[in-house]
């Protein structure tokens, strides 16, 4: 009986003693410990804000622009602008005279973009309204209000869009941060036909000649839209709905 | 056990199925921006012109303005008519031409709002173009001296460098629309005392 209560306090320990050594290697494993004896460089990380922004000029002038701001704490859009063109024409307009009318498009933001114009020229009666259609395609067509393009720019005339007033234009290069495109348009002029429709009146001694057309206004409107540089095809699909191809590589776009 | 665990795996895998599905067709915003501009200005067009004729010893001196409140240049050219019995000469002042085939004179300058053309004399004279003698037994003797005169407009061309408004030639023969017409006899009443020879 002895014994055996002595080979089995023996076995305990033993076994204890194992089990010991055993946790002893265990939490040993890992347990080396190390100066840090080397700092890392110190690295510098940029963190630009994506603030797209777009500014329609006139005559060297911004009459509109739309900049996002996510500085702010809503990133709201701040714009400025009336948005009013022609102001610089004189009350009396001589008819076949060419007056400046240089429109352009800048990147008023922090990315870089791409960018397109669509223009619209109509008549409207002296009561502010869009003449009638038949008033329209027999006398006071569109095109006698005549936008001159300028040309060899970078811009790319999109006829597929146009209609007998309107006229979409995409800029074919890239458009960085703080630069504006060519110029698109130079002069506006009012073409004489729309003073061959008269009357003449006779009473005594008097003639009156009475214009079909006076008072009537002619109006042109400008859009330019920008969509981000990154994945900007897929960006232009979306939001122009007109497929274009984008290198971005080159920063150049094409009208497919 | 073994179904079990087919099923757990076919669960597996269609959650991971639904879970990369449902990425399709997921709207992704793009940055864009865009601005818009509008201006709108009127034309105005228009003119009105009268005659002026003054009556002295079988003389009338004619003269035609651009009212100043008309917004356009016109063209002008008058003639006048008077009975067998008669004749007319006519004094072209500075910048009168004429008469052409159908007799008109013309105005060779635009008349521009406010200005007037210089005297166009015209002389009534007897059908022998010698002065008409009024004898003193016909004391009243009445003729008829009609001045007609003509507007066209004067359709602008752009300006020149100085500024100045540029006009197309005068298009005499262009269609205007019907007209009404009151462009009466000017009747001129000449008494023994007024006529006289000259």
């Amino acid at each position: 009986m002895k014994q055996i209560n002595i080979k089995r306090i023996i076995l305990i320990a033993v076994a204890v003693l194992v089990v010991a050594a055993a946790v002893a290697v265990i939490a040993g494993i890992g347990s080396a410990r190390a100066e840090l004896t080397e700092r890392s460089d110190v690295y510098t990380a940029r963190m630009a804000q994506d603030d797209i922004g777009i500014s329609l000029i006139e005559n060297g002038n911004v009459v509109s622009s739309r900049n996002y701001n996510t500085s702010s704490q809503d990133g709201s859009w701040s714009t400025t602008g009336d948005s009013t063109l022609l102001s610089h024409l004189p009350e009396k307009i001589v008819m076949n005279q060419a007056y400046p009318e240089e429109i352009q498009v800048a990147n008023s933001g922090t990315i870089d973009e791409y960018v397109r114009i669509t223009i619209r020229r109509y008549w409207l009666t002296p009561a502010g309204e869009e003449v009638p259609v038949e008033v329209k395609q027999t006398a006071l067509k569109p095109e006698l209000i005549e936008i001159h393009l300028v040309e060899g720019t970078g811009w790319l005339h999109d006829t597929n869009a146009d209609t007998d007033e309107r006229m979409v234009f995409y800029y074919s290069s890239i458009l960085r941060s703080g630069e504006s495109t060519d110029l698109l348009t130079d002069t506006i002029t009012i073409n004489n036909e729309v003073a061959q429709y008269l009357t003449q009146t006779v009473t005594g001694n008097k003639i009156v000649t009475t214009y079909d057309y006076d008072g009537y206004q002619f109006c042109l409107e400008a859009t330019a839209d920008a969509v981000q540089d990154h994945n900007a095809q897929d960006a232009a699909r979306s939001a122009w709905g007109r497929p274009v191809t984008i290198d971005e590589a080159a920063g150049t776009l094409t009208l497919n | 056990m073994k179904k079990r665990l087919i099923a757990i795996l076919a669960a597996g895998a269609l959650s991971l199925v639904l879970a990369c599905g449902a990425g399709i067709g997921r709207a992704y915003a793009y940055f864009t921006s865009y601005v818009e501009a509008r201006g709108m200005h009127p034309i105005h067009l228009g003119d009105w012109s009268e005659i002026n004729e003054k009556y002295t010893q079988w003389h009338k001196a004619v003269t035609l303005t651009n009212k100043a409140d008309s917004y356009d240049a016109v063209y002008v050219r008058a003639k006048a008519f008077v009975g067998e019995e008669y004749s007319l000469t006519y004094t072209k002042g500075s910048g009168w031409s004429g008469p052409d085939g159908e007799g008109f004179y013309y105005y060779d300058t635009v008349l521009e709002p406010g200005e007037s053309t210089t005297v166009l004399d015209v002389d009534i004279l007897g059908a022998d173009g010698k002065p008409v003698k009024v004898n003193e037994d016909d004391a009243e003797r009445t003729v008829n001296v009609v001045v007609i005169y003509e507007t066209t407009p004067a359709i602008q061309n752009g300006t020149d460098a100085d500024g100045n408004i540029q006009y197309l030639p005068a298009d005499w023969n262009r269609p205007l629309k019907p007209y009404s017409q009151t462009s009466g006899a000017e009747e001129v009443t000449t008494t023994a005392a007024e006529g006289g020879d000259d």
